[in-house]
């Protein structure tokens, strides 16, 4: 099992221990260690589940939760009639999401379209979502190869050219992922000067022209390009257009 | 992860009642357990050269 391999079958299992996914079933009975994977994080989910049941849920728990955002609300929740109990994971989910809730300023070189501010917020959402496995990607592996690389460009259409241009920004991390459900794409990463500059190469997408992404913390630009788009991300202070010029000179498309 | 393991929903019904993508689900299902087992000192774990030296 190569470290792409093994990254994918760690997220499977750790996103679900109880999968009924055959090739993860196959790979872990051929492998004593990642069976032994697959058992701790079903008896971890055990051991949440038992000490989750032996904790009551205090009544109005979920409207006070709720009510954290917005003062009016908790008026109108303490004068709602209880919740069903399925309704309080309902509640404390939608709570996340609230908490969660992610503010983008765009800075637009072209006027936005809808749909472009709608991409942008993917892009940053998407992001957020990955940066904790990226990090710890990051920190923990070396260089990828080329080889490896194009291995996971393939799923959005793409490959890296090995033209010399990227000998210094050697890629370290690449993942396939779905920004927009139904368009294939991929997450490279590199280290960048202030931290880490994220690719994402997409085959195809509503942007209809390059536009510039920015909240509290990341800088992105979208550029469109021949079959498809790419993005660049980095921290605020990160200058991206070396980035620009670097991989819109070694992605070629291949669909 | 209470919706998963408490409540019995696949990733996908989850999805569908925090109205995410899927994979945003999975993704932050598979954050959940690795900070549990951060916390829990589970870890190290499985380490990917042992992985990579079995078939």
């Amino acid at each position: 099992m190569d470290e792409l391999e093994f990254q994918k079958f760690k997220k499977i299992v750790y996103a679900d221990p109880g999968t009924e996914d055959p090739e993860v079933l196959q790979a872990a009975r051929a492998n004593p260690e990642l069976q032994k994977l697959v058992d701790d994080m079903r008896e971890l989910d055990t051991s949440v589940a038992a000490t989750l049941s032996g904790i009551p849920i205090p009544a109005g728990l979920a409207e006070n939760l709720l009510a954290i955002p917005e003062v009016d609300t908790a008026v109108a929740a303490t004068e709602s009639p209880a919740p069903a109990p399925r309704y309080h994971y309902y509640a404390l989910a939608a709570c996340l999401i609230l908490a969660v809730g992610i503010t983008i300023g765009f800075n637009l070189n072209r006027g936005p379209t809808s749909s472009n501010l709608a991409f942008g917020d993917n892009v940053l959402k998407h992001i957020y979502v990955d940066v904790d496995l990226l990090n710890s990607a990051m920190a923990e592996s070396a260089t990828m190869t080329f080889p490896v690389v194009n291995q996971v460009m393939a799923n959005a259409g793409s490959r890296l050219n090995d033209n010399g241009l990227l000998q210094n920004t050697p890629v370290r991390f690449a993942l396939p992922c779905e920004v927009i459900p139904s368009f294939q794409s991929t997450h490279l990463a590199v280290q960048g000067n202030a931290g880490t500059v994220n690719i994402i190469v997409i085959n195809n997408s509503p942007v209809n022209g390059e536009f510039t992404i920015r909240d509290d913390r990341y800088d992105g630009i979208v550029i469109p390009m021949d079959q498809g788009n790419m993005i660049l991300i980095g921290e605020r202070n990160e200058d991206l257009d070396q980035y620009k010029d670097l991989f819109s000179d070694s992605i070629d498309w291949v669909i | 992860m209470l919706l998963q393991v408490i409540g019995g929903f696949s990733g996908k019904e989850i999805a569908e009642i925090l109205k995410l993508n899927n994979n945003t689900v999975m993704t932050r299902l598979f954050r959940a357990r690795s900070k549990l087992r951060q916390e829990f000192n589970l870890d190290p774990e499985l380490t990917e050269d042992s992985a990579k030296h079995n078939p």
